[in-house]
């Protein structure tokens, strides 16, 4: 579609026609607001009729109705096949279509009813044509609040005076607004939103890219010097990578950080330099992409089930220590970690964490909307069992590969971690379940639990403690922990679980729930789980029963083992002395910082830096029609627990071989704390509708199981990802290149 | 009006030149009221409308009844505010493209809105009803019907000759509009619920005609 060159510069309107304007939109969001909870609540709909069908196919008989299990006859009441998942249904099971002589199966036909009730439709007809599905609503409201008016320019040191309205509005919404913003960016060159200055204009660009930003404004200067005068020291070795990130020593790519009620610090937005740049790099490093190509092909024919295998046999979901997350967020040796966290200030994590709960999940229901060519995919995972379903239902997209990992090599991986293979389970757990909507939390009080099976058979011991996810969130983010009780079958631990999240979001989420043993020297045993619903649950009521515990789901194991594709990277170390010039504004920044903060523990950023530029992944899981994906890639370096060394890469549309070519820059880390840390990378499906859904991941680091001397799960590197990290600690400056099969499941690898 | 369940939301936007009457044809057919001051909208507003839809089967019975929500985006006609009400085309599902009866150039830029929508709507041909208001002022009229309708004719899209002062034929705009939404809401779910449209071989290609919706559902 031709483009038109029209900028969208709103710098134009006078005050009061801004105030009319943002007026409109909040009316507007306020009904965008419903209509989505009407949407999640239709969705649920479906997963409520999946749910009480369907099991994985090869359990299905021949005879047996694919969605209400009753059993077919062979002459009478034989049922027939759905048209559309080609399954055998009875004849109760059918919505016969007004106007025709067609029927299709129940969950067919939700699908499809779903499709136009919901109007995706719309939206699908309209990603034809527009990239991004961001409400032009979010985008005006982030281009007029972004725009100077009289009032910004004489609170020029503190944007989110004007901005502060908006922290009323949706995260979800606005941050998308943002997120296309800074993607357009990226096309369009750098930009800078906070400043004062700004002016932005936009472009519609395709249309959709209202959202490219172009700035002009005095500010800028700084951001090409931050971008620009760093490398000067390095650019002898030619690469191009460090050229383009190096000047920005710690940059929250972090997308949120750019929107103004974040910059509790005028200079923040010097520092965080949106993705704009990366652009470039992405025209120089291309040229060894066919070499990449190459050693993806080889990994993966010869490589699959072996490395699937071997991975099952040390992976489990073995936290080791209770004290992981906690005890890596808190109290991480002063230097890494305070350094990272005081390059961006002014995040509150609380808000991060919903925000991030919302971006990520929910993805139920993303792979059940999605198009005609999936239909039969559809079909098929919800052939799963229903527990798996629930959880997995995005992940068990039947892609090809998944053949691949035998259910063999699965069953083998299950009995040696022996961690599930716990059968003996028993006894039940007492929970008061309750939300808050004062406060948007979810409050999990785990209170006892009673006859729990002997963790510790030898020793005749039981060390119990509780752990939950909200799934389909299997991330650290999503994990919460009780404290371990000794020596007990009936411990009693009334510690509140808290979530934060907004209760739409939850109704689409499942508490799951585990008791495990605590074995202090070998593997911790799982002693049992509950899982819970949300969406049919009164959020307004407090729920306290007791629960009796199940054993594990063979289904949720196999998820980590398919094949998910690979992730090629280059990563480099650049140690503190090779790192000495700092470009200018940065160093203004952290004065500026300085001076509202702390001014006591301030010191100028010093230690190396990691580079991790992201090339592209191959073979990703399909997850959309047209058998595409709309990928991109997610990175954190652990311990991180206030997420401000979130980076992502834009979203590459409609592949499964995508090429990002984008460069994450990790600062402040000295030679000692390259075994203390570990780069968290994790792909994922863009949806405009639904939440994110989980493509794989890894995670580079020294995989010792120990940040900082605490013990934590994620430090699970293994193999190859373990030895990428290894080699580029051995050899500083020299970039290392490896393509790595993506995880399944960022659940801990650990043994 | 706005309390309770529905079954759609639909979203239309009225575009047009400055005073041609969006506001007016909108607040006619949302409140069934017309103010003959003029009050320039200020870059964008909306006004929302509760209505049931009543698709009617192959043999003519009427269907079951859906709630529809309707959500009336309102441009600014004004030149300054173009950009950004452009920006909101491609979150419209249907089109009301209005000019003034009395106004020839308002009628001559008819065109230029046709072209805006081409490049900004959601896709290439959405679904458009052109309005020739005010055509109460029939002693000031500067436009004749059967140029309108050769233009519209020329789009193939629907014309009618409206009043949001007396209300004339303002309904019956919005619900062609809403008729051609529901009816392409049809095809594009019936399209992809037949992968790459195997089946439809011996039915209506479905494009073509609106019709084709209802038909081609019985290709099986």
């Amino acid at each position: 579609m031709e483009q038109v060159g029209e900028d969208l510069n709103l710098s134009y309107l006078l005050e009061h026609e801004r105030d009319m304007i943002l007026k409109v939109l909040q009316k507007d969001e306020k009904l965008r607001k419903r209509e989505e909870k009407r949407i999640r609540k239709l969705k649920n709909e479906l997963l409520e009729i999946k749910r009480k069908g369907s099991r994985r196919q090869q359990e299905l008989g021949e005879r047996e109705c694919a969605r209400c299990l009753k059993s077919l006859g062979l002459i009478f009441d034989r049922g027939d096949l759905c048209e559309e998942c080609q399954l055998r249904v009875c004849n109760d099971c059918r919505v016969s279509i007004p106007k025709a002589r067609q029927w299709r199966c129940s969950i067919c036909a939700k699908i499809s009813e779903l499709k136009v009730v919901t109007g995706e439709w719309f939206l699908e007809e309209r990603s034809k044509r527009f990239e991004q599905g961001v409400p032009s609503g979010d985008v005006i409201k982030q281009t007029i609040l972004s725009s100077p008016t009289i009032t910004d320019i004489k609170s020029t040191e503190n944007l989110s005076a004007t901005s502060e309205p908006e922290k009323s509005d949706t995260p979800k919404s606005k941050r998308n607004a943002v997120l296309n913003i800074v993607d357009g960016a990226r096309r369009k060159g750098r930009m800078k939103m906070e400043k004062k200055a700004n002016r932005k204009a936009m472009k519609p660009e395709n249309g959709v890219d209202i959202a490219s930003v172009n700035t002009v404004l005095d500010g800028d200067a700084q951001s090409v010097r931050s971008v620009c005068s760093a490398p000067s020291p390095r650019s002898n070795r030619g690469s191009v990578v460090a050229l383009e990130s190096s000047g920005v020593p710690t940059i929250p790519n972090n997308l949120r950080s750019h929107t103004p009620d974040r910059s509790s610090t005028p200079s923040d937005s010097r520092r965080v330099r949106p993705d704009g740049a990366e652009s470039v790099v992405s025209v120089n490093s291309s040229d060894s992409v066919p070499e990449t190509k190459a050693t993806g092909h080889e990994r993966k024919d010869s490589g699959t089930p072996t490395i699937s295998v071997s991975r099952a046999s040390v992976s489990s979901d073995h936290s080791r220590s209770e004290m992981d997350l906690s005890a890596a967020g808190s109290e991480p040796s002063e230097d890494a970690f305070s350094l990272r966290s005081r390059s961006v200030p002014g995040l509150n994590e609380s808000e991060f964490s919903d925000e991030d709960a919302e971006e990520d999940i929910d993805a139920l229901m993303s792979a059940h909307s999605k198009a005609p060519s999936r239909r039969i995919s559809n079909a098929l995972s919800s052939c799963s069992t229903p527990g798996s379903e629930r959880r997995w239902g995005h992940l068990n997209v039947p892609d090809s590969d998944a053949e691949t990992s035998s259910i063999n090599s699965m069953m083998s991986m299950y009995s040696e971690t022996g961690d599930y293979g716990n059968a003996r389970v028993s006894g039940e757990i007492l929970l008061n379940i309750s939300y808050s909507y004062k406060t948007g939390a979810l409050n999990v009080l785990v209170k006892e639990c009673h006859n729990l099976a002997t963790g510790d058979e030898r020793r005749q011991r039981t060390d119990s403690y509780v752990k939950t996810y909200l799934l389909p969130d299997t991330s650290r983010q999503s994990k919460r922990k009780t404290s371990i009780k000794a020596n007990t079958i009936n411990p009693v631990f009334n510690e509140n679980l808290r979530y934060v999240i907004s209760h739409s979001q939850l109704e689409t989420r499942t508490l799951q729930l585990s008791v495990w043993h605590h074995d202090r020297f070998g593997h911790n045993s799982f002693l049992g789980e509950v899982e819970l619903t949300f969406d049919s649950w009164e959020f307004d009521s407090q729920m306290e029963d007791w629960y009796t515990l199940q054993p594990k789901v063979e289904s949720n194991i196999d998820c980590t083992m398919q094949y998910k594709g690979e992730l090629t990277v280059v990563l480099k170390y650049i140690p503190a002395e090779k790192n000495l010039t700092l470009p200018l504004d940065q160093v203004q920044v952290k004065k500026g910082f300085l001076k509202s903060k702390k001014p006591s523990s301030f010191t100028l950023p010093k230690g190396g830096m990691v580079e991790l530029l992201v090339k592209g992944a191959k073979n990703l899981t399909a997850v959309k029609s047209g058998g595409t994906s709309d990928p991109f890639v997610k990175g954190y370096l652990l311990p991180d627990s206030k997420k401000s060394t979130k980076h992502k890469t834009v979203v590459e549309r409609r592949s499964v071989n995508p090429q990002w070519n984008h460069t994450f820059t990790y600062c402040g880390l000295q030679p000692g704390d390259l075994n203390n840390v570990c780069l968290e990378l994790t792909v994922w499906d863009k949806e405009a509708l639904a939440s994110n859904v989980f493509l794989g991941g890894l995670r580079l680091g020294a995989g010792t199981g120990k940040s900082y001397g605490n013990d934590v799960d994620w430090m699970d590197s293994y193999g190859e990802e373990q030895r990428l990290w290894q080699r580029m600690i051995e050899k500083p400056e020299v970039p290392h290149e490896c393509t790595l099969m993506l995880r399944s499941s960022m659940r801990s690898c650990n043994t | 009006m706005s309390d309770g369940e529905y079954d759609y939301l639909i979203k239309f936007l009225a575009l047009g030149d400055s005073g041609v009457g969006k506001t007016s044809f909108l607040y006619q057919y949302t409140d069934c009221k017309f103010n003959s001051k003029f009050i320039t909208t200020v870059g964008i507003d909306f006004r929302e409308k509760r209505v049931v839809y009543k698709s009617t089967n192959p043999d003519g019975s009427p269907g079951r009844g859906q709630k529809i929500h309707m959500q009336l985006w309102d441009t600014a006609g004004q030149e300054r505010f173009r950009s950004l009400t452009t920006a909101f085309f491609r979150d419209a599902m249907g089109f009301l493209l209005l000019f003034d009866l009395t106004n020839e150039q308002s009628f001559l830029n008819v065109r230029n809105w046709m072209s805006q929508l081409q490049i900004h709507a959601y896709c290439e041909n959405p679904d458009i009803v052109l309005c020739g208001n005010k055509c109460d002022l029939s002693d000031q009229r500067a436009v004749r019907e059967e140029e309108a309708r050769e233009l519209a004719e020329k789009y193939g899209i629907p014309y009618f000759e409206t009043s949001a002062s007396n209300g004339l034929n303002v309904n019956m705009a919005v619900d062609v509009l809403l008729d051609l939404i529901m009816k392409r809401m049809e095809r594009c779910v019936d399209k992809s619920w037949i992968p790459d449209g195997t089946v439809r071989a011996n039915g209506p290609s479905n494009p073509d005609l609106s019709e084709a919706s209802d038909k081609s559902k019985c290709a099986c």
